[in-house]
């Protein structure tokens, strides 16, 4: 079904008339298939509930050549490929697990009045102008029961997928024909019960003064998100499935860094197939790390490292594992090909980091941030050393990437600039 | 230094005061705004000469702007940039009314400051006054706004329930996008959101809701009375196959068993194994309804071998100093319960189960036990040792001690078993060893659905007038029904004109083959997905007074988080309520067990209790927390405790010290206190020299002030301020790098903070926070009594809060005691801004000193406040 005529057929939302969102996505509609010679460009977004231990992650010298510090020794054949930032932060957000969220936004819920664009994320600002594309217009992905890294622009966490083999069937698993055609009755179901939901907005606003009309008007660009992204589903349910080569995800029950890799291998097989080009993984602290050999406590325990140097080095075993399914993941999409003889790796956009800086102080400043995948000038380890007060916002690097992105942006969160001295 | 510029030129502030003074005067505009900077510029001189001893801007530039100019910015605030002429804007007006309240509190100038004489700070205070007096009347029309509030969540699930007479543990909000706070309450109208999120779920939530009242109503006919059964004999075949854990006949030598070996605190027999040969498990049952579950089972050897090591494990040392907490003196008893939401798989969210039938058996006996329990569509019921040990103890026990007690088996296989054990099958080899207690159970059936006579609350609702399988139906009738449906769910009287879409709806569906309860269904679904049924429907623009149904909603939402009930909806309809009536209406809601939802929200709101869990203390260190699932425990007592305070209208400072509290079996041992049996909380006596008197001593709030892994002085410093005194310290200076604890050597967390303390940026609000947080410091973090941190440095708990001396919780206590005003002024704003669902403005502050004042002459108990609440004039403002 073509979905331009859908939404024609459901004109009578855009007349209640709002200033309210809406998604320039649909706009990119037709662009789906047009430009198939040409890769497109994707998002992968990583972040950690609990930092990355200060002393163990940034080099000590930075410039153009990347140091290896214990922390970035797994990521050694990724050297030249990859950058490192210090001393970047999000002006203005503190509370220590209460600013993690705000990794991919900087600005904490709370402020999201403040903003133009509220507490949206980079992954969500991109899904606004890119998900129409693909059949997931994001993929929301976590191990640990963590923090929600990943909010829409009304301030609204993207639930996450907790089970990496149900994401993998989500999205390649056909459904049952009688699944099918529920999902197509409850689509159908909705249009018709949004349209008496809208004729009544429609008779109960004129009533209502200035401060609730602006809370109806809120409603109603719900309501013609929610008819949208209805819209949308219908059209995807009689395109084929992405198909994919790859084999759902096992892994053991008393396994943790392997429910880690199967995540990433999730995420992997979807950028392959196109199944989404957004995804945002996140790492909580309910990752069973005692089931790691050597270590005997829980990573929320010790990530308040309290510097005891056992502590210390059992927090070691758990930050360099991570590292090293990060280096997993960058080789497999590497290894995957894609559109005009480039890699994966070369049209996608890495970043791995945290809203937390020093988890033993509770400190939101100084978060690690390492950028990876093609269309960088990598290889550094950037430093911006505060001036007074003056910091760098880790936005301005969010600036560049959404430019990268090919969304024209000169401002995102409590960016001050960009860093478009990254791009080739 | 950039010094004081007092702001007479250009502020919208100053220009609107003026307009408004020149308004009905023929001197055009522009002449107008240039007369009133003139004037504005005079007068604000001739004001300040009028004043005792010392100008605002003199006062401001003497003691404030060292530290609040535009470079220095002490707590996110600068002086030098507020204007003089207050005027009409609220925004000006607020931060005037912070000074205000700052110099009133006594906060500032901090302490080692220059400090103004009493005479400069009087006259101030009544120069602020006056500004904002001003301020208030010219605004008063405008501010105060009530927001189209949108139904939190608790709100939402707490309106179908009293619509639909739902009364089991159905919940169709569990996927809901988690509310917005703003200051803490998740009920506040303008922090509410909705999106295309929201709708999504609110059109899955409608439909769960009309499957259950569908069922309820019995809209396919009255259900079949079905029977499942599984015996252990049965299922012993399957044994090795599907390792379903059943001892058979001829290894128990007597009747075959799956045990029962550990209790509440851990996983029961869920009936919904989907390897039963009743299959139930697969769906559950098909209908709600009532269910007769009989069970044949034994207790088996209630006294037993192993003495005081059941208990083992890594338990907190206050556990092994105590009796273990199998208690071989009591009966075993059996508990017949049905899942919970949440009971399923997730190991961090404890959620109690929900036990409603409990029976004790005799000692070695095969015995039937039956019950009667309602279970909701697609649940199971299950079956626990409500008094076992708890869990994690036989996996401990198998692990490291079973093996010696068995005489029969050989030394050399009695190491092989420990080294098995280690890696291996748990299970078998506890089935091969096992002398202690368990609960055996041979049998059990499940039969239903039974349903009362009465007809259910959801078929009233749905299906007054019409019946579900009505095919044809006269357009009036059809229109009255909706209209009276509609009336109820949207909270007003609906009007046959705004029906008029839904009727014409379904009338389109009813195609002579179509049954009324299938034609009607897409209607009901945008009834409940309608903005006037999500948000509480305010007064029109240009209203004067809400009407009476508005009131009695406002009321409901308040103090049950519901609609108004038939009493009161009928009582509204007769009329404006007056100040008899609504209290009399407050005090019934209030008892009622509706009452418990306000009680519980806001205590958990207002306190922060919903923190509980978010970072839950670590599995290794404090086993307790998890062992006896203290998490809920914790969450009642605090609730239970400030729900009685209410309810029996004690006095203000009852908060910090009372004489009671509520416990179960697990708190009482964390508290080291006398034994209280069972996993229930109840009322327990506290001495008058119990720590643990008031919320001071309550585990709940040493938790969520702690991290799960150490304590802070600072978090517990800034939550006392916070949530009980009402003065809240500034957030920390940007450029200062927060503490990080050191645990190797004798440093203590009191010692770095010494050293924080001596950056002048931080020693004025940690002169006020610090203190209050060393007298806590006796608490570890899930708020067991300690006298040493963990390295085995020493505690010290002294401490000087406003020149007195705080060296324990009981001195906090005592300050508080003795300043009832503080924690009266805070509860009353706490309590006022959720029953209001808003923020309380600048607007509001008359009212609110009114009310404040009111209170004080009735002597500040905790009744009354809820009275003076309820029939407030704020209650009753457009």
């Amino acid at each position: 079904m073509n979905p331009q005529a859908i939404m024609n057929r459901r004109h009578f939302i855009h007349t209640l008339g709002s200033t309210a969102l809406t998604f320039p996505w649909f706009s990119n509609l037709a662009l789906h298939g047009a430009e198939a010679s040409k890769a497109p460009r994707r998002l992968v977004c990583i972040g950690l509930d609990f930092g990355l231990r200060p002393e163990s992650f940034f080099p000590a010298t930075h410039g153009p050549e990347l140091a290896l510090t214990p922390l970035l020794k797994p990521l050694e054949r990724w050297q030249n490929k990859m950058t490192v930032f210090s001393q970047l932060e999000h002006p203005g957000v503190q509370g220590g697990h209460y600013g993690v969220h705000a990794f991919l936004s900087g600005v904490r819920r709370e402020q999201a009045a403040g903003f133009k664009d509220g507490c949206v994320t980079l992954d969500q600002m991109v899904e606004e102008h890119l998900g129409g594309l693909t059949r997931f217009p994001s993929l929301c992905l976590g191990v640990g029961s963590g923090d929600a890294i990943s909010w829409t622009r009304s301030g609204i966490a993207v639930p996450k997928l907790e089970d990496p083999g149900a994401a993998f069937d989500m999205l390649f698993k056909p459904q049952r024909k009688s699944a099918a055609a529920a999902r197509r009755a409850e689509l159908s179901e909705n249009e018709s019960v949004l349209s008496l939901i809208a004729q009544d907005a429609k008779r109960v606003a004129p009533h209502l003064d200035r401060w609730d009309r602006e809370k109806m008007e809120e409603f109603m660009g719900a309501m013609r998100d929610f008819e949208r992204a209805n819209a949308s589903n219908m059209a995807w349910l009689d395109k084929p499935l992405p198909v994919t080569a790859g084999q759902k995800p096992e892994w053991k029950s008393e396994g943790c860094m392997d429910r880690v890799r199967a995540n990433f291998d999730v995420a992997a097989l979807a950028l392959q197939a196109d199944a989404t080009r957004i995804i945002t993984l996140n790492i909580g602290g309910a990752l069973p790390v005692t089931n790691i050999p050597g270590i005997n406590r829980g990573y929320h325990d010790l990530s308040h490292s309290g510097q005891d140097p056992d502590k210390l080095r059992q927090l070691h075993l758990i930050e360099s594992a991570l590292m090293a399914e990060l280096d997993h993941f960058l080789e497999r999409l590497a290894a995957m090909k894609d559109i005009g003889g480039s890699s994966l790796l070369d049209n996608t956009t890495v970043v791995f980091g945290s809203g937390m800086g020093n988890a033993s102080s509770h400190a939101n400043t100084n978060l690690p941030v390492v950028l990876a995948g093609g269309g960088f000038k990598h290889g550094h380890h950037l430093f911006f050393p505060k001036n007074g007060r003056q910091q760098t916002p880790l936005c301005n690097l969010f600036v560049t990437l959404l430019q990268q992105m090919g969304i024209e942006r000169d401002q995102f969160g409590s960016s001050s600039g960009n860093l478009n001295q990254l791009l080739m | 230094m950039k010094r004081i510029k007092p702001d007479i030129t250009g502020t919208n502030g100053v220009m609107e005061y003026w307009s408004a003074v020149f308004h009905h005067s023929i001197i055009p505009p522009l002449h107008r705004s240039c007369l009133a900077l003139f004037l504005g510029m005079v007068l604000s001189t001739l004001h300040a000469a009028d004043s005792a001893s010392l100008k605002p801007d003199a006062f401001l530039s003497r003691y404030c702007l060292d530290c609040h100019d535009g470079d220095v910015q002490k707590g996110d605030r600068r002086l030098d940039d507020l204007p003089l002429n207050v005027g009409t804007d609220i925004a000006i007006a607020e931060r005037w009314q912070e000074v205000l309240h700052q110099l009133q509190l006594g906060e500032m100038p901090p302490a080692k400051k220059k400090q103004p004489t009493d005479d400069e700070r009087r006259a101030l205070l009544a120069w602020i006054e006056e500004q904002l007096i001003h301020a208030q009347t010219s605004a008063q029309d405008r501010g105060g706004q009530v927001v189209h509030r949108r139904l939190s969540r608790a709100e939402y699930l707490h309106t179908m329930q009293d619509l639909f007479g739902f009364d089991g543990d159905f919940d169709p909000t569990t996927s809901f996008p988690g509310d917005e706070e703003l200051e803490g309450f998740r009920n506040i109208g303008s922090a509410l959101r909705t999106s295309r999120h929201h709708l999504e779920q609110y059109l899955k939530a409608a439909d769960a809701v009309l499957d259950h009242a569908y069922d309820l109503a019995d809209v396919n006919g009255k259900p079949e009375v079905k029977q499942w059964k599984d015996s252990a004999d049965k299922l012993s075949g399957l044994n090795d196959a599907f390792g379903l854990g059943v001892i058979s006949a001829e290894k128990a030598k007597g009747p075959a068993y799956i045990h029962l070996s550990h209790g509440l605190r851990n996983q029961e027999l869920i009936f919904d194994s989907k390897l039963f040969l009743s299959r139930l498990g697969d769906t559950g049952v098909p209908h709600s309804g009532w269910y007769e579950v009989e069970v044949e089972a034994t207790a088996a050897n209630r006294h037993h071998p192993y003495g005081k090591d059941l208990m083992l494990g890594g338990l907190t040392p206050y556990y092994k100093d105590l009796k273990s907490y199998y208690d071989e003196s009591q009966p075993m008893q059996l508990g017949i319960g049905r899942q919970g939401e949440g009971m399923k798989g997730n190991g961090w969210r404890l959620i109690p189960p929900n036990i409603i039938h409990a029976t004790e058996l005799p000692d070695d006996r095969y015995t039937t036990v039956r019950a009667r329990i309602w279970l909701d569509r697609g649940t199971v019921p299950y079956l626990s040792w409500i008094d076992g040990p708890p869990k994690g103890t036989r996996g401990q026990f198998i692990s490291t001690k079973l093996y010696k007690y068995d005489s029969s088996v050989p030394k050399i296989e009695k190491q092989v078993w420990a080294n098995l054990a280690l890696r291996a099958d748990r299970d078998k080899l506890y089935r091969h060893l096992y002398q202690g207690p368990e609960v055996r159970v041979h049998y059990w059936q499940i039969t239903g659905p039974m349903r009362d006579d009465k007809v259910h609350p959801a078929r009233t609702l749905l299906f007054a007038k019409i019946a579900p399988d009505e095919k044809q139906i006269e357009p009036a009738r059809l229109q009255s029904e909706l209209q009276a449906l509609a009336s109820r769910l949207l909270r007003r009287e609906v009007t046959g004109e705004d029906i008029a879409p839904y009727a014409s709806a379904v009338q389109e569906r009813l195609d002579g083959k179509t049954r009324y309860a299938d034609a009607a269904r897409p209607v009901f679904k945008a009834l409940l997905c309608s903005s006037e049924f999500l948000f509480l429907s305010e007064p029109e623009p240009d209203a004067k007074t809400i009407t009476p149904m508005q009131l009695a909603t406002r009321l409901s939402y308040f103090l049950t988080a519901g609609p108004p009930d038939d009493t009161l909806r009928s009582l509204a309809a007769k009329g404006p309520l007056d100040a008899k009536a609504i209290i009399t209406e407050t005090d019934r809601l209030l008892d009622s067990p509706r009452g418990d939802r306000f009680l519980r929200l806001f205590t958990e709101q207002w306190l922060g209790l919903n923190k509980l869990g978010t970072m839950p203390p670590a599995k290794e260190t404090f086993p307790a927390y998890h062992i006896d699932r203290l998490e809920p425990a914790m969450r009642e007592e605090t609730w239970r405790f400030i729900a009685e305070l209410i309810r029996t209208d004690r006095p203000v400072t009852a908060l910090v010290d009372a004489d009671f509290t509520y416990l179960n079996a697990g708190l009482a041992r964390l508290y080291e206190l006398p034994t209280v049996s069972g996993d229930q909380v109840q009322r327990v006596s506290l001495p008058a020299d119990s720590p643990r008197r008031g919320l001071l001593g309550q585990a709940s709030i040493l938790t969520i002030t702690a991290n799960g892994v150490e304590t802070s002085p600072v978090t517990r410093g800034v939550w006392l301020l916070e949530k009980l005194f009402g003065t809240p310290p500034s957030p920390p200076p940007p450029d200062v790098p927060p503490i990080e604890p050191d645990i190797r050597g004798a440093t203590t967390i009191r010692q770095q903070l010494e050293k924080h303390r001596n950056v002048q940026a931080c020693a004025d609000c940690h002169a006020k926070i610090d203190p209050l947080g060393y007298a806590l410091e006796a608490y570890d973090p899930i708020g067991h009594f300690r006298s040493a941190y963990p390295n085995g440095a020493a505690i010290d708990t002294s401490g000087e809060y406003r020149g007195q001396p705080i060296n324990s919780p009981a001195d906090i206590r005592a300050y508080l005691v003795q300043h009832p005003d503080l924690l009266a002024h805070n509860l009353a704003h706490r309590l006022l801004t959720y029953a209001l669902g808003r923020p309380l403005g600048f607007t509001d502050q008359p009212a609110l000193r009114r009310l404040q004042t009111d209170w004080k002459t009735k002597g500040h108990t905790l009744r009354d406040l809820i009275h003076l609440i309820t029939t407030s004039e704020l209650m009753r403002q457009p």
